[in-house]
């Protein structure tokens, strides 16, 4: 939605970028920009697993996300990024309706894994290094999808893990070596695609 | 050195084992322990080696997010081409030789990203400006009573500083007393590999020492500090001690790795910084090098500060520069330049962090400098006042690895010298530190250096 904006501390972490990029994606989404829209507060996130954590201030249609735990944060999600189904929440019993409400806004909307996947080819088919065709097999769906011709590189692996790669929600080498997908593809192929999904996570592409 | 020269100096020096030594992009020595048979017969393209010993990161973990041509499409061999002039016995193990090498493809083509290979191209240009150079390097470095073992399973928290005092001091000859028999070994070693050497002494912080080494040929002068490097650690590990180079493994004063540099004319071999009729004897080659040095600063310490570690060393009045200024004499600023007599006239470049790759960090000075040479550029004023605690502008420096890569990337002068592929490259090598240490364990609000980087790199770097 045009009339949110998304902005960030300066020389931001990684953190605060991904979760930048998956704001602005999402308000695309009239029905989430509606919810942001909604939505005042601040809550903060934190890994269980390292030491990273962002806080994410809410409100008049303004989103603004820095490094650490603020002290302005009435709620905090502590969480393996890896794995966000394990999760701790502190301040649950002091605000539970923020604490709903944020479950909410944290459940960003993904596209389907073809729609992702086309999207991803158009916005990166020109990029340097690029392989000529990713030919895709959705395991729970049993259904093929050809990006460009002649593909020179395969993957494999269920929707919500292909949508996720190609969404620029995760890194396809990480995918990869957590086994969430897998393929057949050249080293080279591999890092140049790594690389762009690395772009599109931190909003870079 | 011909075959025959070769194979008899082998004899000569009763060496049966050779060990290549090259640096990774990082700067850590890396090579192989070789039969003088297959060093011989390997001559003169080099042994093959895999491609990860140049392109991956510090931990040697291939680079996953990003690709250069001269990869090799499935993790294939390159090759280290020894430099046979290079080749020197070991002195103390008396069966060993050693060669330094340069990364080269199947073909025995130089690869770009060659640390030692760029900078003999950035000595070559400086060359056809009609100069030779003259250069080195001043190694600062901890030392610790404990061994790396210790250490480790201590979780780098346990270590003991070799020092006197449980106050820093500088200079101070106790603390130095102690490290003496240390640097006894280190000093011995180091001539018997034919590596002059100057002086040494305790430095600012606990445990800090200081060594420096003779000025000679940029190639030369870089080669002597990686060697120096494995010397020091070698030692360590004999007495079951320990060293660093990382910028700032805990508190206090942290680790720099400053070089000094001049020109000489090398049909003349006058000082070419100097000109006794110039206001403050300083040339005109001196002005506009200078002022490439200047220009090119903040883009100049992504390779200056390679690591995240590095920036920590960043504060006003700990020694460390944290402006693009200049000065003569001026000790706080980023360029210090000694002009006034012809024999000592020189710049000394003080940004530079003791993890940096010294190959590279010589070769982004150079490549600096010919910008300003070719560009005939004028640099700012002179900053004669004390350059730290001034209010924020932009002569900061940057202050994280990620503000550093993308003034490198926007620098157009290095990227017309060094290439534009060579510094597309490292900034996405910057940038992927920057997420493993982010995404891996660092903690991005701590101020004090965290166990990521002591892990990281305490004993590698």
């Amino acid at each position: 939605m045009a009339n949110t904006e998304v902005s960030l501390e300066n020389d931001p972490t990684p953190l605060v970028k991904i979760f930048a990029n998956k704001f602005l994606k999402s308000l695309d989404h009239a029905k989430y920009a509606s919810k942001v829209n909604r939505f005042h507060g601040t809550f903060a996130l934190a890994s269980t697993t390292s030491p990273q954590s962002i806080t994410i201030d809410i409100r008049n249609s303004k989103i603004f996300i820095c490094r650490g735990i603020q002290d302005t944060a009435k709620i905090v999600i502590r969480t393996d990024f890896d794995n966000p189904s394990k999760q701790k929440v502190e301040g649950l019993l002091l605000h539970p309706l923020l604490a709903m409400k944020i479950s909410r806004l944290l459940d960003f909307p993904q596209a389907n894994w073809i729609d992702a996947a086309k999207q991803f080819w158009e916005k990166n088919v020109e990029y340097p290094g690029m392989p000529t065709g990713i030919e895709i097999h959705c395991e729970d769906e049993s259904r093929e999808y050809t990006l460009g011709e002649d593909p020179d590189v395969y993957i494999t692996g269920r929707s919500n893990n292909i949508a996720e790669v190609f969404a620029g929600d995760a890194v396809l080498v990480e995918s990869l070596m957590l086994k969430k997908l897998s393929g057949v593809s050249s080293f080279e192929h591999a890092v140049v695609l790594s690389d762009v999904t690395v772009q599109m996570m931190l909003g870079n592409r | 050195m011909n075959d025959e020269e070769l194979l008899n100096w082998l004899d000569r020096h009763h060496v049966d084992v050779i060990r290549t030594h090259a640096t990774s992009l990082d700067g850590p020595g890396l090579g192989k322990y070789l039969h003088h048979d297959k060093f011989f017969k390997c001559l003169p393209k080099g042994h093959a080696i895999s491609d990860i010993a140049l392109f991956s990161n510090i931990n040697g973990t291939p680079h996953m997010t990003v690709w250069h041509p001269q990869r090799e499409a499935n993790l294939g061999d390159i090759y280290l081409r020894p430099d046979i002039s290079t080749l020197i016995p070991d002195g103390t193990d008396t069966k060993l030789g050693h060669c330094i090498c340069d990364f080269t493809n199947n073909a025995g083509e130089s690869l770009d990203l060659c640390p030692r290979s760029t900078l003999k191209r950035m000595v070559a240009e400086v060359a056809e400006l009609g100069f030779e150079i003259k250069a080195t390097y001043e190694l600062e470095f901890f030392i610790f009573r404990e061994s790396y073992d210790e250490i480790r399973r201590g979780r780098y928290r346990n270590f003991t500083r070799l020092t006197a005092s449980n106050k820093a001091g500088i200079y101070n000859l106790r603390n130095a007393y102690l490290a003496k028999p240390f640097m006894d070994e280190v000093i011995k070693r180091m001539e018997r590999k034919g590596i002059a050497w100057e002086g040494w002494n305790d430095e600012a912080a606990k445990g800090q020492l200081e060594l420096n080494l003779i000025p000679s040929d940029p190639v030369s002068a870089a080669d002597n500090v990686v060697r120096t490097k494995q010397i020091l650690y070698e030692v360590a590990i004999d007495l079951g001690m320990a060293i660093t180079f990382m910028a700032r493994p805990g508190a206090g004063y942290s680790n720099g790795m400053h070089m000094h540099h001049s020109l000489v004319g090398a049909d003349t071999g006058e000082a070419a910084f100097f000109d006794k009729g110039a206001p403050q004897c300083r040339s005109q080659l001196m002005t506009h090098w200078l002022a490439g040095l200047v220009a090119t600063l903040p883009g100049a310490v992504s390779y200056l500060c390679p690591t995240v570690n590095s920036f920590r060393r960043f504060s006003d009045f700990s020694g460390s520069p944290t402006t693009t200024t200049w000065g003569e004499e001026n000790k706080t600023a980023a360029l210090r330049l000694i002009s006034h007599t012809e024999k000592q006239s020189r710049i000394e470049h003080r940004v530079g962090a003791s993890d940096l790759n010294p190959y590279l960090g010589m070769a982004v000075l150079l490549a600096g400098g010919l910008a300003g040479v070719k560009h005939s550029l004028n640099p700012p004023d002179e900053f004669s006042k004390v350059a730290w605690g001034l209010p924020p502008s932009e002569a900061d420096l940057p202050r994280t690895i990620t503000q550093a890569a993308e003034c490198l990337k926007a620098d157009e002068l290095l990227k017309e010298v060094l290439g534009s592929g060579n510094i597309e490259y490292w900034a996405k090598t910057r940038e992927a530190e920057w997420l493993a240490f982010h995404t891996e364990g660092g903690d991005a609000l701590g101020h004090k250096t965290s166990f990521w980087e002591l892990e990281r790199y305490f004993e590698i770097i």
